[in-house]
């Protein structure tokens, strides 16, 4: 009790000045905490914004892996067609063939039964519906884990097929292109070529809805195949 | 503790504070020392926390800015270099094909110019016939003009650069000594649909509302062949040539309405981009800057618009170009300069059967600069810097490797920098590599 009994002698004054090395401490604490967040919020948005690139260049990636599945596809298409089934390369989309299919431009171009494959062209959404109008990509991108985690996208990319008609710029190859007859509006000897058009669709690395990319690309492609006198 | 006491103490403490000779009691020498030193030591700490942490913050903003600066003009520049060459729905152009001969890729059709008196300065082209054709015919355009680089020494660019950049220099406005040029064109866009009537003189495209069109305006007519280029009459919302400005009307079969092969009319005059890059000393504009100062900029350039600053502090700029060529479609990596001038023309894939006009006379007829449209990807180095002087830099850490000056990792700059010639400051620096597929390439 003798420290109680001495105490209040100078509690007036010290009562004043024991605030202040708090507040001035946490003065000081405040300003290096604000200039710590200020810091760290800058590496924050340059990790986030590195991030959404790395996004984009997935999807990008994606998209682009996809369009050259489509272009090589379609490149051994005639090779792979077989007369007996009637030498089609792609079935035609607008006869509710399923897919891969190709959407074919002499029906009417821009509504009706192309509609969906326009849509698919134009739209940035990531939906069934406008999905629909082509087919997955198959070979796997997405849910890797392991070391190829890290390349992983979030579901497959989607792709569609158009077929843009006969391709007028050249005459000359010689002979028929494997098992297709769809090809021959040349003949035997100057094998006519006909161009697809390949466009495909990609997610990047996250496919939550507030950071989702889609990319589009496309590609028009000419069939190849190969030059067997078949 | 009783209630009492408890009433002892308040009573003491209210007859003190109301005296008041006791507050003006005063601390002894011991305390007041004591409490100095203490508190110099506290500040002290705290200065020196709060400067490590101010000199950290200073640093990390720079480093964002350079981080920052090269993510975005990076990004810039691929997106261009991505589409160069693009022209909507490109034609192959199938001849003999054999996979050792010509690579596995097709050549595209190129443009067919049926105008005339077409300019087009901004190409590296004056847009006029191949030397040699014949006087008013159809003309092709190479898809060589559509990729155009130029590697610059401290001396002089070569190939030579066109009219219309600024001069290599150490003054404001000037190139940045050493730094390449490139320039790439494509068609953006989707074009209008249309319906049509006619062929050659006659020919009449009706386009939907809202089309961007006017008067004098070259069209360029994208259908199942090679795309036709042709000068544009504007009526409402029917476009046709212009009256005796097709050179050969008989050779302007745009089809019917509804053709196939998704043909698109594009207006070529305002939808096909020609954007050059390039690095430019600016003045400083912050008014606190030292007089005098200059800050190497990128500039972009679109056609013959005023060009404009896509991002501060670039000091240096490279492209390489992976270029294919007869031999067997090997890729090789040459600067423009190699790929000019050191490749001799007959090692491009054929021309587009286009320029089939040529081969009776010159039965190997390649276009001048052909490999330019064998361009596959384009390399593009940037070394970017800080922008602004980071106070308290060792010269450690000013250290940075640019891959095109070779070596082997970061070396420490010395007063002045290489190949730019200019002073190093107090600034890091970054290279930025990209890498950049040209898909829409012609053979």
């Amino acid at each position: 009790m003798s420290m109680k009994a001495n105490y209040p002698v100078y509690r007036g004054v010290q009562a004043r000045q024991r605030g202040a090395v708090l507040f001035v401490a946490l003065v000081f604490l405040i300003l290096l905490t604000l200039l710590g967040l200020a810091a760290s919020g800058n590496s924050i948005l340059q990790e986030r914004m590195t991030g959404g690139v790395r996004n984009r260049q997935l999807a990008l990636m994606g998209s682009e892996s996809a369009a050259r599945g489509g272009e090589t596809q379609v490149f051994t298409a005639p090779a792979r067609a077989n007369l007996s089934t009637g030498g089609m390369v792609f079935p035609s989309c607008s006869g509710g063939a399923p897919q891969p299919c190709a959407w074919d431009q002499l029906s009417a171009r821009y509504s009706g039964p192309r509609a969906p494959a326009t849509l698919f062209r134009t739209s940035r959404d990531w939906s069934a519906s406008v999905n629909s109008a082509g087919t997955t990509y198959t070979p796997v991108l997405s849910g890797l884990t392991g070391a190829a985690e890290t390349a992983s996208i979030a579901v497959q990319p989607v792709m569609m097929y158009e077929d843009l008609g006969l391709d007028s710029g050249g005459f000359a190859n010689p002979g028929r292109m494997g098992g297709s007859n769809e090809q021959e509006g040349g003949g035997t000897t100057n094998a006519q070529r006909r161009i697809y058009r390949v466009t495909a669709r990609s997610q990047g690395g996250n496919g939550e809805a507030a950071i989702r990319v889609n990319e589009v690309v496309y590609s028009s492609f000419t069939t190849g195949g190969s030059f067997t006198s078949n | 503790m009783s209630a009492a006491s408890e009433m002892k103490i308040l009573r003491r403490a209210a007859s003190h504070s109301s005296g008041g000779g006791l507050r003006q009691r005063g601390l002894t020498l011991l305390e007041l020392m004591v409490a100095m030193v203490l508190g110099l030591l506290v500040s002290g700490g705290i200065v020196a926390l709060f400067s490590a942490t101010s000199r950290t913050n200073q640093v990390q903003t720079a480093l964002s800015r350079v981080q920052e600066n090269g993510r975005f003009a990076m990004g810039r520049m691929e997106a261009d270099l991505r589409m160069a060459g693009a022209l909507y729905r490109q034609v192959t152009t199938v001849r003999n094909w054999s996979q050792s001969g010509n690579g596995a890729l097709f050549p595209r059709a190129s443009i067919v110019v049926n105008a005339s008196g077409v300019t087009l300065n901004h190409l590296a082209t004056d847009g006029r016939p191949p030397s040699g054709w014949a006087a008013n015919e159809a003309y092709p355009l190479s898809a060589s003009f559509f990729v155009r680089g130029y590697e610059c020494s401290t001396g002089t660019c070569l190939p030579t650069l066109p009219t219309g950049f600024p001069a290599q220099g150490t003054t404001a406005g000037n190139r940045v000594v050493g730094s390449d040029v490139l320039t790439v064109s494509y068609l953006r866009g989707l074009g209008s649909v249309f319906t049509s009537t006619g062929t050659g003189a006659a020919t009449v495209f009706t386009l939907p509302a809202g089309h961007n069109f006017q008067a004098g305006d070259l069209a360029l007519f994208a259908g199942c062949s090679a795309p036709i280029l042709f000068r544009a009459a504007v009526a409402g919302n029917a476009v046709s040539p212009v009256s005796g400005s097709l050179l050969q009307p008989a050779q302007f079969l745009p089809g019917s309405a509804n053709a196939p092969c998704d043909s698109r009319l594009f207006n070529f005059t305002r939808d096909f981009i020609t954007a050059s890059y390039w690095l430019q000393l600016q003045a400083d504009t912050n008014p606190s800057a030292d007089a005098g100062r200059l800050i190497p900029t990128l500039m972009r350039r679109e056609g013959t618009d005023p060009a404009q600053e896509v991002a501060q502090g670039v000091e240096r700029l490279d492209f390489l170009y992976g270029v294919s060529t007869m031999n067997n479609g090997t890729v090789m990596y040459l600067t423009a300069n190699q790929l000019t001038s050191a490749l001799n023309d007959v090692r491009c894939s054929l021309p587009s059967p286009q320029f089939d006009r040529m081969q009776p006379a010159i039965p190997t007829y390649r276009e001048p600069n052909c490999l330019w449209r064998s361009v596959r990807s384009i390399e593009a180095h940037g070394l970017f810097n800080t922008v602004d002087d980071v106070g308290a830099m060792s010269p450690q850490d000013m250290a940075y490797w640019y891959s095109i000056d070779g070596g082997t990792g970061p070396v420490i700059p010395g007063v002045t920098m290489p190949v730019t010639g200019r002073p190093r400051h107090r600034m890091m620096r970054r290279e930025f590599v990209s890498l950049v597929s040209t898909r829409n390439g012609s053979n």
